[in-house]
């Protein structure tokens, strides 16, 4: 049992795909539904990413088994079920590896880009 | 109930039956409010068919979870990449068989592609390998492994009219089926799976060598016909299944490991076995599909393996 609980936090530390790092990152301030994680993540890519249901069930399953995500709580609103997700410490330690790793990659993009010989500016002579 | 949750609903029965007991009720409340927000009444075809395939992906990873078929990915990548290099170094390309070639009187085998394309082929897979070794670089290593799926089948289809000289069609098709076993998942398992899978191809290697020391070169013809002849390889299956039964029949991960690896060994059988004669394959495959109920019978309690007692109600028991 927990040799499958260290393959699943190994697995979670590798190859974070786009939707993951939003649900997490969705996630961050706080528990949410699934339609409203459909809308934060939707809100975070700037309408980039749309989310689509199964993808998002799919990837809370999997954050669930990591142990990044747990459920916290279900409400019957206007005859609909919802389920309320959270993340769980190791989540937070999952999403703060992340933004740290983006935040280097970020760093290294602009110092590269900073280092960018300048091209000679054409002198006009008339 | 209205139409679209109807054709929710029915949608979501490609998820299993467990995973629905405990989930359906909240996914079909979201569906709902992404219709709602979207003033639909009806859902999007491509909608449904995105559940769907999710539902079935979803059955697919209860059945296999991500760790077993990480585990047949390393398994199989070292099983491919140690079998790769014994038919480059004995068959395909054999650099001391010009030290020995004037003295055998034999074929040289040269690595050239155009005179034998199997040297591509092994190549893909050490190269896939290799990739699995070096931090970082398995997306590489699937790409190879990508090509390595595709390759066997390019060549069989160009081979037909050309008549190339190139592997036997029993070896394009294992090293298909072990391709795609390779992209189930990840290898991660590297110092178990390899040092296991080199292990196991290095001693039938070596049994062939010593079981036929006068033929100067092992081809994989003769891989297939000496050793891995059809009669040899269904004992050899009909152990390893025996084994993956009996000895893990409380563990689910290992059993599925060693049933699943013994797809493309099963399929290079019974196509020997059809080709030989179409009833032996009939046979053959009859002979599958009984160890197959069997086998998950005894896996899911039918048979009491102790007392022989058949009957669900053992289960739990």
């Amino acid at each position: 049992m927990l040799r499958r609980v260290e393959y699943a936090v190994v697995m979670a530390t590798q190859d974070m795909r786009e939707p993951t790092f939003l649900i997490l990152a969705a996630l961050a301030n706080g528990k949410k539904h699934g339609y409203a994680l459909i809308g934060e993540a939707d809100e975070l890519s700037g309408g980039r990413v749309k989310l689509k249901v199964g993808t998002l069930y799919a990837a809370l399953d999997r954050l669930q088994a990591e142990g990044a995500v747990a459920s916290a709580g279900e409400e019957v609103v206007d005859g609909r079920h919802r389920r309320y997700y959270e993340l769980t410490d190791h989540g937070v330690a999952v999403l703060g590896d992340e933004v740290a790793r983006m935040e280097q990659n970020l760093e290294q993009a602009k110092a590269r880009l900073r280092m960018r010989p300048v091209p000679p500016v054409a002198v006009r002579l008339s | 109930m209205t139409q679209l949750e109807t054709n929710y609903r029915r949608a979501l029965r490609s998820y299993p039956r467990v995973w629905r007991q405990q989930n359906e009720s909240v996914i079909l409340g979201t569906l709902l409010d992404v219709a709602e927000a979207e003033e639909r009444t009806a859902p999007r075809a491509m909608e449904l068919m995105h559940l769907v395939v999710s539902g079935m992906l979803t059955r697919f990873g209860l059945w296999l979870t991500t760790r077993t078929r990480d585990w047949i990915a390393t398994t199989a990548l070292g099983i491919g990449a140690a079998m790769s290099v014994g038919l480059v170094l004995s068959g395909t390309w054999m650099p001391w068989s010009r030290v020995l070639g004037p003295y055998t009187g034999r074929y040289i085998p040269e690595a050239n592609p155009l005179l034998d394309f199997g040297i591509i082929i092994y190549t893909l897979w050490i190269l896939g390998f290799i990739a699995s070794l070096i931090p970082g670089q398995w997306k590489t290593g699937r790409a190879f492994m990508i090509v390595a799926l595709v390759a066997p089948l390019v060549f069989a289809v160009i081979n037909r009219p050309t008549h190339l000289y190139g592997p036997n069609d029993r070896t394009l098709v294992f090293f298909t089926i072990m391709a795609a076993l390779v992209l189930l998942g990840t290898p991660r398992q590297k110092k178990v799976g390899y040092v296991a899978s080199a292990a196991g191809v290095g001693i039938v290697f070596l049994w062939l060598a010593n079981a036929k020391p006068a033929i100067g070169y092992i081809d994989d013809r003769r891989f297939w016909d000496a050793l891995v002849s059809p009669d040899k390889l269904a004992i050899a299956i009909a152990i390893a299944a025996v084994a993956a039964v009996y000895l893990n029949v409380r563990y689910r991960t290992p059993r599925q490991i060693i049933l699943i690896l013994l797809i493309p060994w099963i399929t290079v059988c019974g196509a020997s076995f059809y080709l030989d004669d179409p009833m032996n394959g009939v046979r053959f495959a009859i002979a599958v599909a009984a160890g197959l109920i069997l086998t998950e019978s005894v896996y899911r309690g039918l048979i009491d393996t102790e007392s022989g007692y058949f009957g669900r109600n053992r289960i739990g028991a």
